[in-house]
């Protein structure tokens, strides 16, 4: 095991933002925590960086305990933070050499691994560039790279893609599954279900600070059972018709964000009259409407009752 | 080791920071041209303001003949280098000379003043100086004295001599004023022949002093080494924490005292590059003569940055956040700069206020590097130096300990 965490709990002033989680991480496995804000994906990672004590709980690293011994420990991990930490007026290849040296990197080593780390962020020809003069994706790109110097077993990624443009965002999914063909482990927290849906192995799903479900996708999706996920476009306002919607006899959960409403139900079409029916004796204009198999977003609606944004 | 390459970045940091480089640099280069060139009267004047001989006014209000041979002192062979005498009538006509600036000095001999000599009662010579030309006036006025003492000798001398004649029946009481007169041109003469009358330019000046560019330059050397440390070095330590980068720092392999050390050397190494920096440019520039010793100058740029350096960790450990750390180093750069006299020289304030001075960060560091420009020996810098690195220190020790927690 790359990570195992055992009984990990935090609390502020009194309030649990991670509730006695166990979670266990293979080696060279890519592995989501998925889940809402505030829902304990940063402090958990936090913990495992070493930066947040916890309460109570264990953490091993490569089979080393991350208190007993946090040096070595913290030579097997990378760490790329949800904020970008970085020195501006420093150029891309200071700022990765300096990172490296933090790492124990020195000499002729150092300068072919800042080269490496370009190359693999794609950003080998703005390397002597002021990283103040990058866009926001090209500077996130830079701070997963800072994170890779010294060739880690295990980084830890918290949302690397907040904030992105789609074209930056695919570098980087696409930079995470290059790392993982190489053999690094990456423990990739989110609250975008499509990302968590394509690069993780394994995913947990996280609310209030606890772990509500753990396994592959396809044994998340068996939480839901044979339910179908009908998804709709259209713009439903909070209140009575949501109310309305949850009273139909058949329907599980319902939830809605940028402009669509999902309804889980175990029989999607014997419902779907009521549901129409609803939303236009509430004034709702429908744009299109589909049936399918759960997705993660489904899962978690399954789980909590509530949608993943809210 | 880690804490080299963290220093380093520090102080690549700062010399990429343009308004960091603004306010450590450029503005203490601009206040030593402003207050240097506006406080000149406060100092004295370079040896180099002196150039040739000066303009002299000499007014002989005295017809005797005590008075014309004082007046024959400024007009010796021996002062021609120094000083070009210009026989003027009154007091009036040599006053109004150094009105329009024909003459820096004025001396006056009253009209009286040979009677008084012989009567053997009080007798001064006038000096008159125009504000801008202390060092001139002074000499003229160390000439002047040195010529009164010798008179007063003399005087001495006419009064014993005249009293031993009448008490032994050898002079007329109604002869006494002329023999009085007699005598005291007799022991002139012998005097000049003794060399009485050559003036010692050593006790013109007892302490040197320093040109008001020579002060201003090491006074805000010195408060803004303080800048360069605590907006910089305070600043950078918490901007860390706020942009991020310090809880990075603290997942990777690098113990905290490592970390700490980093910031505290990168802190102390911009101080060094200030100070050295403003040291060349005031040199080159204004052409401010540092003194003749580079040991000593060195002994005080290193006592100076560690305890600048303390100063600034010590900041930063009790501060939240880098807003109150600008307040709080804001507070005490001005106060110790102002108590300390990089504001106004030391020399102005009052007795009590030069105390407190010598008790404050700039007071002490000011006051030394005045020394090194003075020419003082070595001895004179090591006290202030010693007091400088043992409180930077101990700040930086107390510092470092609740930031490395």
């Amino acid at each position: 095991m790359i990570l195992e965490v055992k009984g990990l709990t935090k609390s502020y002033n009194g309030h649990p933002a991670v509730a006695g989680i166990d979670l266990e991480m293979k080696d060279g496995e890519v592995f989501g925590l998925l889940g809402p804000n505030g829902a304990g994906k940063s402090t958990t990672i936090s913990m495992v960086s070493g930066l947040v004590k916890p309460n109570a709980g264990s953490i091993r690293i490569g089979g080393i305990d991350i208190f007993q011994d946090p040096l070595a420990s913290r030579r097997l991990i990378g760490v790329v933070p949800q904020d970008i930490a970085l020195y501006p007026t420093l150029t891309a290849r200071e700022n990765l050499a300096f990172w490296g040296h933090m790492y124990g990197q020195s000499g002729a080593d150092l300068r072919k691994r800042v080269d490496e780390v370009l190359e693999l962020v794609g950003l080998a020809d703005r390397a002597n560039q002021r990283i103040d003069k990058y866009s926001g994706g090209m500077k996130r790109r830079i701070n997963i790279g800072a994170g890779l110097m010294h060739r880690p077993k295990l980084l830890l990624m918290d949302e690397p893609t907040v904030g992105i443009d789609p074209q930056s965002r695919n570098h980087i999914l696409d930079t995470v599954k290059e790392l993982n063909r190489q053999g690094t482990s990456v423990l990739y927290t989110s609250h975008y279900m499509e990302e968590v849906e394509a690069l993780c192995d394994r995913i947990a799903i996280m609310d209030l600070g606890k772990v509500m479900a753990c396994g592959s996708l396809n044994e998340l999706r068996l939480l839901v059972g044979d339910k179908d996920v009908i998804t709709i476009q259209a713009n439903v306002p909070e209140g009575k018709v949501l109310d309305d919607l949850r009273a139909i006899p058949g329907v599980d959960g319902v939830s809605k964000d940028d402009g669509h409403l999902r309804v889980v139900a175990p029989y999607g079409r014997k419902v779907l009259g009521d549901v129409v029916t609803r939303l236009a004796a509430g004034g709702v204009k429908v744009r299109s409407i589909d049936i399918k198999e759960p997705d993660l977003e489904g899962v978690f609606l399954h789980l909590t009752g509530k949608a993943l944004r809210d | 080791m880690k804490f080299i390459e963290l220093a380093k970045k520090d102080v690549l940091l700062i010399l990429r920071d343009r308004k960091a480089l603004m306010i450590i640099v450029i503005m203490p280069f601009i206040l030593t041209a402003i207050l240097g060139g506006a406080l000149g009267g406060m100092f004295r004047e370079p040896a180099s303001a002196i150039g040739g001989a000066f303009n002299l006014m000499v007014a002989n209000e005295d017809k005797g003949e005590i008075g014309g041979r004082v007046a024959d002192v400024f007009a010796s062979a021996d002062l021609k280098k120094l000083l070009t005498p210009k026989p003027v009538a009154t007091r009036d006509e040599a006053l109004a000379a150094i009105d329009k600036k024909e003459a820096q000095v004025a001396v006056v001999i009253p009209a009286d003043f040979s009677a008084r000599v012989v009567k053997g009662e009080p007798a001064a010579i006038d000096v008159y100086q125009h504000p801008d030309s202390p060092l001139r006036g002074s000499i003229v006025q160390a000439i002047a004295t040195a010529v009164t003492d010798n008179l007063s000798a003399v005087q001495t001398a006419t009064a014993t001599g005249v009293q031993l004649w009448v008490k032994g029946g050898m002079l007329r009481p109604q002869d006494l004023a002329a023999a009085a007169t007699a005598l005291a041109g007799q022991l002139q003469s012998v005097g000049a022949q003794a060399g009485l009358q050559q003036v010692k330019y050593e006790t013109v000046e007892p302490r040197k002093g320093v040109t008001a560019f020579q002060y201003y330059a090491a006074a805000m050397t010195v408060m803004f080494s303080l800048f360069a440390t605590t907006s910089s070095g305070a600043k950078s330590f918490l901007a860390e924490r706020e942009d991020g980068t310090l809880p990075r720092l603290l997942t990777t392999p690098t113990p905290r005292w490592q970390i700490v050390g980093g910031k505290l050397v990168g802190t102390f190494m911009t101080a060094i590059i200030e100070m050295v920096t403003l040291i060349v440019a005031t040199t080159l520039v204004f052409r401010v003569s540092w003194g003749h010793s580079p040991l000593a100058l060195a002994i005080m740029v290193l006592a100076v940055s560690v305890s600048s350096s303390g100063i600034a960790v010590f900041i930063a450990a009790i501060s939240k956040n880098s807003k109150v750390a600008d307040l709080i180093s804001m507070i005490f750069i001005q106060m110790s700069a102002l108590i300390g006299g990089s504001m106004v020289p030391l020399s102005v304030l009052p007795e009590g206020a030069k105390k407190v001075s010598m008790f404050t960060f700039n007071g002490i560091a000011n006051n030394a590097f005045v020394s090194i420009m003075e020419g003082q020996p070595l001895t004179a810098i090591l006290t202030p130096a010693l007091i400088l690195v043992v409180a930077g220190l101990a700040l930086a020790l107390i510092g470092s300990r609740r930031l490395a927690a």
